[in-house]
């Protein structure tokens, strides 16, 4: 089972349960394992900020850092120190219900995944997880500082997927819940939701598009930066698992069932018809038009289908 | 009276001039009563023959495993608390006209369903197919988890309704297991148990032919059925019975002809074939008599009876033959063929029956009851052919011309007339270089031969069932059944034991994840399923559905919330047994061994008080278990056979060379039939594991007929090639007619639609041409290595060598020496 891929320079990583990291140096083609990987935990995201330096992130809270491209991955932090940096910034706040959330982070131990990352560059980096986790670091990972106070999420909903627009940060995730930062983060806002059923995929694209797409085949557009969107109709009632952008504008989702769709300028879903990908979990964009699946029975790569050109306006 | 005399037979033309109290005290008891002998064979025959009549051919899945293997063992304990791992028949319903989700089909298939869940031996309970209660999906929504039968509520064939069925299936899980891949078929999973309500032991053919009723009745209403499972494999084994028995009839029939051909006396050849039919109505009526049924995979041992029946019938009728040619009245031709080869065809007998009686330490009873099937049958013999044959025929006689015909060889040699160039041939073989090259060859071919069965597998090696054509019914079907579901059907289950109560425990359930991920990289293993596995599923279904969630939580409270909402089969309802599923893409010998193996490994660094992880169950596991058995009874099996042999071997000659101047020939015979199942493609199986045993029993009648004249004519002082000779034209002969005629008739067998009666008969042919070949061309050739009679030189008494009888002319020395068995009795005391 494998549960997201990144690019990394010419490179491609993907992370699953277990522990799992494969490499592939010719797009998908043929793969290997990692070297070493210090944990066995589920990995639930992966990004790089350049060709040597990414992380990845998942369950019981691990933080994994690689500096030569994937091959070996050090542990910089885990569900458990991240709890006492949330009670360490709870406390500097002296913000009596923080303090109180921050304690039961640390009394319920490290069982809560992180589910997305966002890196800036080799210093600057966001995780996002699980409980309405969400930890900064600007140090390359040394240090990780919990920035929960910033966000307007009182219920500590998940935060199921994050992306950027240049300084602009979108993260969506449960029960409809969007926000927006136009500053690296310093200050997050949340924006008004179009949908109250939860959000698992982001996507934006060069020209500053959000597509955000989610459970039973939900899917909405926004061309300004989140403040209205509109209803993506066409899909069927499967949950939106993952997204991508071929070229520079092209948004291709995929379901749970793994059925691919691509966001028409239209404002409607046109069902690639591709054959059926086994159930999948993310997608990721390759060079030439090519698409990575992952999910269920490991990584696929095809070619993107003929009429995603066909939609074009 | 004196025991020298036993062999020398003076011609007796006038029963009067015959001493009725000569003979053993045996001879006398049989032969001075012969019409009680034969009426009280009549009755035996009478009695036997009605008993045969209740003879059911049958077979049991329980008698085929090996019931005291710790798997089998682990397995027997835990069954009652297992879902759906023991006996089961798969009943797989398509639709040729489109997919599974279509009014008509889901009308046919509930009523298919219906009529299987009232067939008898059915476990109704673990019964699964679409349309039992207890398929059932999950889901996850916004709301939460959902659940229910994957026959919506209210469901009337509407296109609404089967929409909400194909939606129901998707999430079900069913995929691959109960429905299709292609969703053009789905399976009706029927779980069967050993005895019925009653008591009853299942009725294999009864269940497979209702089956086969089914079949016939819905597929004139437009579905095709697709049968697999152990009960139907029988179900086709005992239906191709007739067509078994239908070649056995044209072997007996081939081997009535040739023996006819070479006696041209009708009278003797239908007595030799009829006592060796009458061993065989005994053999099967008293099987019923003492509780046991014929098993499709001992449905060879009564033919082997036959042919071993045949071989000694042969020897007998040769013996009276050729006394009555030189002129001995036919009463007296009996007496002395029994008194010179009485002792020997007991002797090969009882080692046969030995020799298939070590098969008994095998703990499986199928082979056990081949064991005691094929030593009842043996013994019947000892009765039918040594002592009511020479009783018959010494009331019939043999014709006079055919008589004559058989002394024609020792006739003309006597006469100086060059010997029949087949004579020459093999005499050769006692000579030095071609013994050498011979014993070289032999050489050669055992350490080829050796080299090539080690390549010999235990288990099956291919898909399907090795006993049918690979174009069968059954094997269609079960390819059918391999590509639209995936090869789920080999499944092998571990099961984890842990104090009642604590199946959930979280440390013993991630063991088991830990168990299970190890378990999928091996290769073969083509998916698993657990509470583990579960956990994963709930804990991502819990969380809307987001794969990212797919993770064993080491968190209590869940595991015990998942665990309580687990569907059956999981775990056992006092919780303390957790099933482990791991579903294999093939059952071959590699594939189960590297499964276990791992297994084994795991459980000796894990298991704990609160968890143990026993192997195993289902039909892979049971597989395991029975190769693993079958692995070491194949070499057990040869150590114990030959030793039997070997003993009574010596037993018979008193000497060590003598016993590997017969040993090494069946030896070679042994390992080239092995070598011979490699090339063949063939696996050892409880089916296949007798016959080399089997071979060895037929190979130990030929070497003891010709080494035993051999070494009688030695001690008289003859040379290996005169001696060589002599054996040849008495015993030797018959040892070429009944190789050859045995091999030539169970070669028609390769024709038989059942491919595992052509692989028999294909194994029994080379056994049977194979022995003779070693019998006549390796056998002399060690003999002049290993000069049978030089070991023990000192007990022959020079007084005994070519003493002429008080009553035979000197020159004519054919009758007057001991042919066969004489060996014991000179050496008595």
């Amino acid at each position: 089972m494998l549960l997201a891929a990144s690019q990394a320079g010419g490179r491609l990583a993907a992370v699953g349960e277990r522990g799992l990291i494969i490499l592939s140096d010719d797009q998908g083609v043929t793969w290997r394992q990692a070297r070493a990987v210090p944990t066995s935990v589920s990995l639930a995201a992966v990004r790089f900020a350049d060709e040597h330096t990414g992380w990845a992130v998942g369950h019981a809270g691990v933080i994994l850092r690689t500096s030569d491209g994937g091959e070996t991955w050090s542990r910089q932090a885990d569900g458990r120190s991240l709890a006492q940096a949330s009670l360490a910034e709870a406390s500097r706040s002296q913000d009596a219900r923080r303090i109180k959330a921050a304690q039961w982070l640390v009394d319920d131990g490290p069982d809560k995944p992180l589910m997305g990352i966002l890196a800036f560059d080799t210093q600057h980096v966001l995780v996002v997880g699980a409980y309405g986790l969400i930890f900064e670091s600007t140090d390359g990972g040394a240090t990780w500082t919990s920035i929960m106070g910033r966000l307007d999420n009182p219920k500590g909903l998940h935060l199921n997927a994050v992306e950027r627009d240049g300084d602009a940060i979108y993260i969506a995730g449960e029960q409809g819940l969007l926000l927006r930062s136009d500053d690296r983060g310093k200050n997050f806002h949340r924006l008004q939701s179009p949908y109250e059923g939860s959000w698992f995929a982001l996507a934006v694209t060069s020209n500053g598009t959000v597509i955000a797409a989610g459970l039973r085949g939900h899917a909405f557009s926004s061309s300004n930066k989140g403040a209205t969107w509109s209803r993506l109709e066409g899909a069927a009632p499967a949950s939106f698992v993952g997204a991508t952008v071929v070229g520079s504008d092209r948004v291709v989702l995929v379901n749970q069932a793994g059925q691919l769709v691509s966001v028409g300028n239209d404002e409607r879903l046109h069902v690639l018809h591709a054959a059926p990908l086994p159930p999948t979990s993310a997608l990721v964009s390759l060079p030439k038009g090519a698409l990575l699946a992952v999910g269920m029975t490991g990584a696929k790569r095809f070619s993107a289908p003929a009429n995603l050109s066909g939609v074009t306006p | 009276m004196s025991n020298l005399n036993a062999g020398a037979s003076p011609v007796v033309r006038d029963l009067a001039d015959f001493d009725r109290n000569s003979g053993s005290i045996v001879e006398r008891a049989i032969f001075n009563r012969r019409g009680i002998v034969i009426a009280l064979c009549l009755l035996v025959t009478l009695i036997l023959g009605w008993q045969a009549t209740k003879l059911r051919v049958t077979a049991s899945y329980e008698k085929t495993i090996p019931a005291s293997h710790a798997y089998i063992v682990n397995f027997l304990a835990h069954q009652n608390e297992l879902h759906g791992l023991g006996n089961a028949v798969r009943v797989v319903v398509a639709n040729p006209e489109g997919s599974i989700y279509d009014a008509a089909y889901m009308e046919t298939l509930r009523k298919i369903n219906d009529e299987i869940f009232q067939l008898p031996g059915v476990a109704r309970r673990q019964m699964k197919s679409l349309w039992t209660p207890s398929t059932r999906w999950t889901g996850v929504t916004e709301d939460g988890l959902e659940g229910g039968p994957v026959i919506p509520d209210g469901y009337d064939g509407s296109p609404a309704s089967l929409q909400g069925l194909a939606t129901n299936v998707a999430r079900s899980g069913e995929l691959g297991q109960l429905v299709a891949l292609d969703a053009k078929s789905s399976v009706v999973f029927v779980p069967l148990m050993s005895k019925d309500t009653e008591g009853q032991p299942l009725d294999y053919g009864a269940l497979a032919q209702s089956l086969e009723d089914l079949r016939t009745k819905y597929q004139a209403q437009g579905v095709t059925i697709h049968i697999t499972g152990f009960a139907k494999l029988v179900g086709d084994l005992i239906d191709g019975v007739l067509e078994v028995l239908t070649f056995f009839a044209l072997a007996v029939a081939i081997t009535a002809a040739m023996l006819f051909w070479f006696t041209r006396c009708l009278r003797s050849t239908l007595l030799v074939v009829a006592s060796s039919m009458v061993a065989v109505v005994w053999q099967l009526g008293l099987l019923p008599t003492l509780g046991f049924t014929l098993d499709p995979y001992s449905i060879l041992v009564p033919f082997l009876v036959f042919a071993i029946g045949m071989s000694h019938g042969a020897q007998k009728m040769n013996g009276i033959m050729q006394d009555i040619g030189r002129g001995t009245h036919r009463l007296v031709a009996a007496r002395y063929t029994f008194r010179r080869l009485f002792l020997a065809g007991l002797t090969a007998l009882l080692t046969d029956a030995a020799g298939f009686a070590v098969l008994l330490v095998i703990d499986i009873q199928a082979i056990r009851e081949l064991a005691i099937a094929a030593s009842i049958g043996v013994a019947a013999l000892i009765f039918t052919n040594l002592i009511l044959l020479p009783i018959l025929l010494s009331y019939t006689g043999v014709s006079p011309a055919a008589a004559a015909r058989s002394l024609r060889a020792e006739a003309a040699s006597a006469r100086g007339v060059a010997r029949h160039p087949v004579w020459t041939l093999l005499d050769r073989f006692t000579t030095r270089r071609w013994a050498g090259a011979t014993v070289a060859a032999g050489a050669g071919l055992l350490i080829a031969g050796a080299a090539v069965s080690t390549h010999l597998a235990v288990g099956d090696l291919d898909p399907g069932a090795p006993e049918l054509r690979a174009d069968s019914r059954y094997n269609r079907d079960v390819a059918f059944v391999n590509a639209s579901y995936g090869a789920s059907s080999d499944v092998l289950a571990v099961m984890v034991k842990t104090p009642a109560g604590y199946c959930s425990n979280v440390e013993t359930v991630l063991k088991v994840d830990e168990l299970e991920w190890q378990l999928r990289q091996l290769p073969g293993v083509e998916s698993t399923n657990t509470l583990a596995l579960l956990n994963r599923r709930v804990l991502t279904g819990l969380n809307e559905g987001n794969p990212r969630w797919y993770e064993m939580l080491p968190n209590q409270d869940m595991v015990n919330t998942i665990t309580a909402n687990a569907p059956r089969g999981l775990y056992n309802d006092a919780c303390s047994l957790l099933t482990m599923y791991v579903f294999l893409s093939d059952h071959r010998a590699e594939t189960l061994a590297s499964v276990v193996n791992h297994v084994e490994a795991f459980a000796k660094a894990n298991d704990s008080e609160d968890g143990q992880f026993l192997l195993a169950a289902g039909s892979a596991g049971i597989d395991a278990a029975t190769n693993i058995v079958v692995r070491q009874a194949s070499r057990t099996m040869l150590w114990l056979v030959y030793g039997t042999v070997v003993l009574m071997a010596f037993v018979a000659f008193r000497s060590w060379r003598a016993v590997v101047v017969a040993i090494v020939p069946l030896l070679l015979t042994s390992v080239l039939a092995e070598a011979l199942m490699v090339a063949l493609g063939m696996g050892v199986k409880v089916a296949t594991l007798p016959v080399i045993a089997l071979g060895v029993g037929i190979g130990i009648d030929y070497a003891l007929y010709i080494l035993s004249v051999v070494m009688a004519r030695l001690r008289e002082g003859m040379s290996l090639s005169e001696a060589y000779y002599r054996a040849l034209q008495s015993t030797g002969k018959i040892v070429i007619l009944t190789g050859l005629t045995l091999g030539i008739a169970v070669t028609t067998w390769v024709f038989s639609p059942i491919k595992f009666q052509a692989d028999m008969g294909l194994l029994l042919a080379f056994m049977f041409l194979w022995n003779m070949f070693g019998a006549l061309v390796l056998l002399p050739a060690l003999a002049y290595f290993l000069p049978p009679t030089a070991g023990n030189a000192k007990q022959v008494r020079p007084d005994t060598i070519n003493r002429p009888s008080a009553r035979w002319p000197a020159g004519d020395d054919g009758p007057a020496h001991c042919e066969v068995g004489c060996v014991d009795i000179r050496q008595r005391p």
